[in-house]
């Protein structure tokens, strides 16, 4: 009897299911803002100057997990509304089961021209999306993408120069330490951390190797409490600079340096973006990445018809993506950045060689 | 012949109308009504469109048959947990350690992966299969049995062994063999070579559900399961082996969590990403409560999940509206759903009932 | 680092675990499996930003979290006691709830979608207890600490006291154990449920109050498990807040020692496992003890009265009487 009852709701329950597939018109893509179908063949130059350009961006975190991140997202937006004839779309594509569901949704409505996607995570779904779409390009991000040039539409870039950023961060460390001891705190025991890890190691050696360097990992990109903590134990210990690339964790070690009371004067190193509000005069300089800039770059050589398919491009320095801005004022002394100014040159000149090597 | 069908189709429809019934069966309609309305008030309070949402979610969950097909891939691992967590329950274990029994699963499958390369791919199925089970009803196992020799809460057990694994398998997917040489930065696996179909799923989906129900419903070891559920003293006293009936039961529990987890690895992502089992352990627990541990209400309350996340693809795709929404209407529909409706009709008449009862006491003295 | 410093971060990270755990006590005595606490936790974490930044103070803003997270807590309450709803999927509503929401209302209330760092002149205040302040090992431990660290220490015996010592704690205590008994005395379980189950809200909040105001900041998945972890604690302890006090410090320890670690080299994953695998064993050891020591002392005590028994001896002395005839 009650089970009659359970499966008549079934039934019931079923019956509207399929009333409502039926019913509901087939998926039809939302109506892009006045935009005609783009079709453009990745490597043609705009042929009409009113072709309006649609970009989405698929990030892998959620927006407001890093500061990277959230710059990054303040750029292209920025972009966006400078741009009458550039539309973005900013989607989080974070959750693993939504990878290529998301990423093909996106290509079926058929009215991007370019679709970003970020890091190792996407990768097999932008491949997969890529094969079935030959006339939308694929931007990835970092992703290391296997034998990349037997996909005529997939491009990559790297987000950064990494090995330069650390070499000359680690040589401003060297150059500016008091007590002859610093640390590089990395966020998780990643390839791209240990790039890092092994431009600062070197960058130190070059300018002085007695300096004392430890490498710690917190394996966090995100709980600034442990960051904090390790750093305020650290900054007791007597190292005086930490150079930290932990992504959202960065501000637990900012803080960390803010609030220190002790012998010496923490400095604090954070990598990919700034954190003037809460370092209070503590921030040593940043090794920042405008990873926005990036696709920005990446936007306006497609429009341009400049990007190239099937490689690899590292987006560094001379892109305007990485830059080692100074943001303790009076504290670095003259001497300090005229030394830097001459590694920084020799480094964008190609004279000294950064290999992957590092330890830990 | 036609009159037992008419006379079947009476019963069927006087059963659904039955009065006292009827808040019962209008429930869940009701609770999935409350749920929308109060998370479209938060949408609208942000400033966004909560019709335009959605019409989104719907269009994403139903509106074609490859958005049918999507919703139902979400489904199947989710009623698998459901019914994972179901069996455990009824035996009267706590058992919410679905995630660490799932990569526990996947790890195994990985390694064969890594170890026997060559094999030819049936065997390797088979194989995947086999250890995949294995490892998800060991992991099951140990807090059966830290419960049932120590008297150890297995709640606990399940939520450590959970991170145990996953931190486990982060570390093994970032500095073992078993990582994926392209992705030095983000831990993932090698790809996985064997893979089940779409259609090979829905079929096994099928198969399983209806050897549960005649599992659950029809057989000497589910009878057991069921008695040692409701009354352990009673069914010791009664001579029913209540130890192997709870290892039993763990036994299952862990058998469908690996089961999901391989129709996860080998049917959709043939890699393994080292989180993606966080967000369905707990789903599963929701659909089995949803579901009222009944194999149909499971199977109704997983597709409803699935169709929410297979809808949010669209939601993020099309709309401005934030996918934090779809966590939203699924808070607020369980929320409202584990409300009884008619349990909560009978408490007000009761309570009407009894302040009558002492007025009328009191004016009778 | 040295020992006196590992002690301090201890202490540090172990308080709103603590808290949380106290919390979850309450509930866990009137039998209600507290799945809720991650959820409260998060909401505290969210309410105290919120609060302080409305208001300008840290401790308006700790007050703000706990008054709203008792209000959440009451409807859960209500959920459970009124309309008998299960209460773990309650739980768990709630946690996805809380989850969503924090994200979502981050835009409206801060007009950024990005992480929310409050003004420093915001921050915590940290006292310098008088006393301790002068004693050079203890004062490293206990000194320098925001209020709510020094609440939260003193917390565990408050509540014990409450528990053997009050009315309410002697209801609280029947109604877990035997509820129709303690209608049949005349307690109104009603009542005490209510309140536990708010107090469980209350020292939530604070606990998620305490994590995000100690940090200054607030961002998405703030808590990242440790409402779970204080739930083990809990489970471990079996209700008693002196116990759940050393679960918490337990825990709070392997956090610490994890951090120092991990610049060794060992793989952080597997420091990170520590705690874990740490309170499986200790769940495990006492029953295993006990039942190994129960086997030994009963087959003990069979030995003896077996060798001591007159009725075996006098069989003995017949076998043998009976066996030496032959």
């Amino acid at each position: 009897m009650k089970r009659t009852g359970t499966v008549a709701m079934a039934l019931v329950l079923v019956c509207c299911f399929l009333l409502a597939a039926c019913a509901a018109p087939a998926a039809t893509p939302a109506p892009a803002p006045a935009a005609p179908a783009a079709q453009a063949a990745p490597d043609a130059p705009a042929e009409e100057p009113a072709k309006v350009w649609n970009i989405a961006l698929c990030t892998i975190y959620p927006f407001d997990q890093a500061v990277w991140l959230t710059e990054m997202i303040e750029d292209m937006r920025k972009f966006d509304d400078e741009n009458d004839n550039v539309n973005i779309k900013i989607v989080e594509v974070s959750e693993t089961s939504q990878y290529e569901p998301k990423i093909r949704a996106l290509a079926e409505q058929g009215i991007y021209d370019m679709i970003m996607t970020q890091f190792s995570g996407h990768v097999e779904a932008t491949l997969a999306v890529a094969k079935d779409y030959p006339n939308i390009v694929f931007f990835n991000q970092d992703g290391m993408v296997p034998n990349i040039e037997q996909y005529p539409n997939v491009t990559e870039g790297r987000g950064g120069d990494r090995l330069s950023t650390g070499f000359l961060t680690g040589a401003l460390a060297a150059l500016m330490t008091k007590t002859g001891k610093v640390v590089f705190m990395g966020g998780k025991d990643i390839e791209n951390v240990q790039m890092i890890a092994a431009g600062w190691q070197q960058g130190i050696k070059y300018v002085n190797p007695d300096v004392e360097e430890k490498f710690v990992i917190p394996d966090t990109f995100n709980d600034t409490t442990i960051t904090r903590e390790m750093a305020t134990s650290l900054y007791q210990q007597g190292y005086d600079i930490i150079g930290v690339s932990a992504s959202g964790a960065n501000a637990g070690v900012v803080q960390a340096a803010a609030e220190f009371k002790g012998d010496l004067y923490a400095w604090v190193l954070p990598f990919e973006s700034h954190f003037h509000e809460i370092a209070d005069g503590h921030e040593l300089a940043s090794g920042v990445a405008h990873n926005g800039v990036m696709g920005v770059n990446a936007i306006k050589a497609l429009m341009d018809g400049t990007l190239q398919m099937s490689i690899v491009k590292i987006y560094g320095f001379p892109d305007g993506v990485n830059e080692v801005p100074f943001c303790a004022g009076d504290a670095v002394p003259q001497d300090v950045q005229d030394r830097f100014a001459e590694i920084l040159a020799d480094v964008l000149d190609g004279k000294i060689t950064i290999t992957r090597d590092f330890h830990y | 012949m036609k009159q037992k069908l008419t006379d079947t189709l009476r019963g069927l429809w006087k059963e659904l109308i039955r009065k006292d019934k009827i808040a019962h069966r209008i429930s869940p309609f009701v609770a999935l009504l409350l749920s929308l309305v109060a998370a479209g008030l938060v949408v609208t309070a942000t400033g966004a469109n909560a019709l335009e949402a959605y019409t989104a979610l719907f269009k994403g969950a139903l509106g074609s048959v490859s958005s049918i097909k999507q919703t139902i891939r979400y489904t199947i691992p989710i009623f698998l947990l459901g019914l994972s967590f179901s069996v455990c329950s009824r035996g009267g274990f706590f058992a919410i350690g679905q995630e660490g029994q799932m990569y526990a699963a996947a790890l195994l499958l990985v390694c064969v992966q890594c170890y026997l390369p060559h094999l030819p791919q049936p065997l390797m199925m088979i194989l995947m299969v086999i250890c995949g089970i294995v490892a998800a009803v060991v992991c099951a196992l140990i807090p059966a049995i830290t419960k049932h020799y120590f008297g150890v809460n297995e709640a606990m057990v399940f939520v450590m062994l959970n991170y145990i694994s996953l931190l486990l398998v982060e570390y093994l997917f970032l500095h073992s063999p078993l990582r994926n040489p392209d992705s030095a930065s983000y831990p993932k696996s090698i790809a996985v070579a064997p893979t089940i179909s779409t259609v090979a799923l829905y079929i096994g989906v099928i198969a399983i559900l209806i050897l549960f129900i005649l599992l659950i419903k029809k057989s000497i070891p589910g009878y057991r399961l069921r008695m040692v559920g409701q009354n352990t003293a009673y069914a010791k006293a009664s001579g029913l082996p209540v130890t192997q009936t709870i290892l039993f039961s763990a036994v299952l529990g862990g058998g469908l969590a690996g089961l999901a987890s391989i129709s996860e690895v080998l049917g959709v992502y043939h890699v393994v990403y080292n989180n993606f089992a966080s967000a369905l352990g707990f789903k599963g627990v929701t659909v089995a409560l949803l579901g009222m541990h009944n194999p149909l209400g499971m199977l109704f309350a997983s597709l409803l999940l699935g169709a929410l996340q297979g809808g949010s693809v669209m939601l993020s795709t099309t709309t401005d509206v934030s996918p934090e929404i779809v966590s939203v209407v699924e808070g607020f529909i369980m929320f409202f759903s584990s409300v009884n409706l008619a349990v909560m009709i009978g408490r007000i008449t009761d309570s009407r009932k009894r302040r009558k009862y002492h007025k009328e006491e009191r004016a009778a003295q | 680092m040295n020992i006196t410093q590992l002690l301090g971060l201890t202490v540090r990270l172990l308080v709103p675990t603590l808290l949380v755990a106290l919390g979850g006590i309450f509930s866990f005595r009137i039998k209600v499996f507290p799945l809720g606490l991650e959820g409260y936790m998060l909401a505290g974490c969210f309410l105290a930003v919120t609060g302080t930044y409305l208001f300008g103070s840290p401790y308006l803003g700790m007050a703000f979290a706990a008054i709203l997270v008792m209000l959440l807590a009451l409807i859960f309450a209500f959920f459970v006691i009124e309309l008998s709803v299960n209460p773990v999927i309650c739980a768990f509503a709630i946690n996805t709830i809380v989850a969503g929401m924090t994200r979502f209302l981050m835009i409206p209330v801060f007009g950024s979608s990005g992480r929310i760092y409050l003004d420093s002149a915001l921050a915590l205040p940290r006292f310098q207890v008088p006393i301790i302040k002068s004693i050079p090992i203890v004062a490293d431990i206990f000194n320098n600490h925001s209020a709510l660290v020094y609440v939260a220490l003193l917390l565990p015996f408050v509540i014990q006291f409450v528990y053997y010592k009050t009315n309410y704690g002697l209801s609280l205590r029947a109604t877990g154990a035997y509820e129709e008994a303690a209608v049949a005395v005349g307690i109104s379980t009603r009542k005490v449920r209510y309140i536990a189950l708010m107090t469980t809200g209350c020292l939530a909040g604070l606990g998620g109050a305490q994590l995000s105001l100690t940090a200054n900041l607030f961002n998405v998945g703030m808590t990242d498990g440790r409402g779970f972890t204080a739930l083990a604690a809990i489970v471990l302890s079996a209700g008693e807040p002196i116990r759940a006090f050393l679960g918490c410090i337990l825990f709070g320890l392997c956090d610490a020692l994890v951090l120092n670690l991990s610049s060794e080299g060992i793989p952080i994953q597997f420091l990170s496992m520590l705690p874990y695998i740490l309170a499986i064993l200790f769940a495990v050891m006492p029953p295993v003890i006990r039942k190994l020591s129960e086997r030994t002392a009963f087959s003990k005590l069979q030995l003896r009265i077996r060798q001591n028994d007159p009725e075996i001896l006098a069989s003995r002395a017949f076998h043998h009487s009976v066996n030496s005839e032959e």
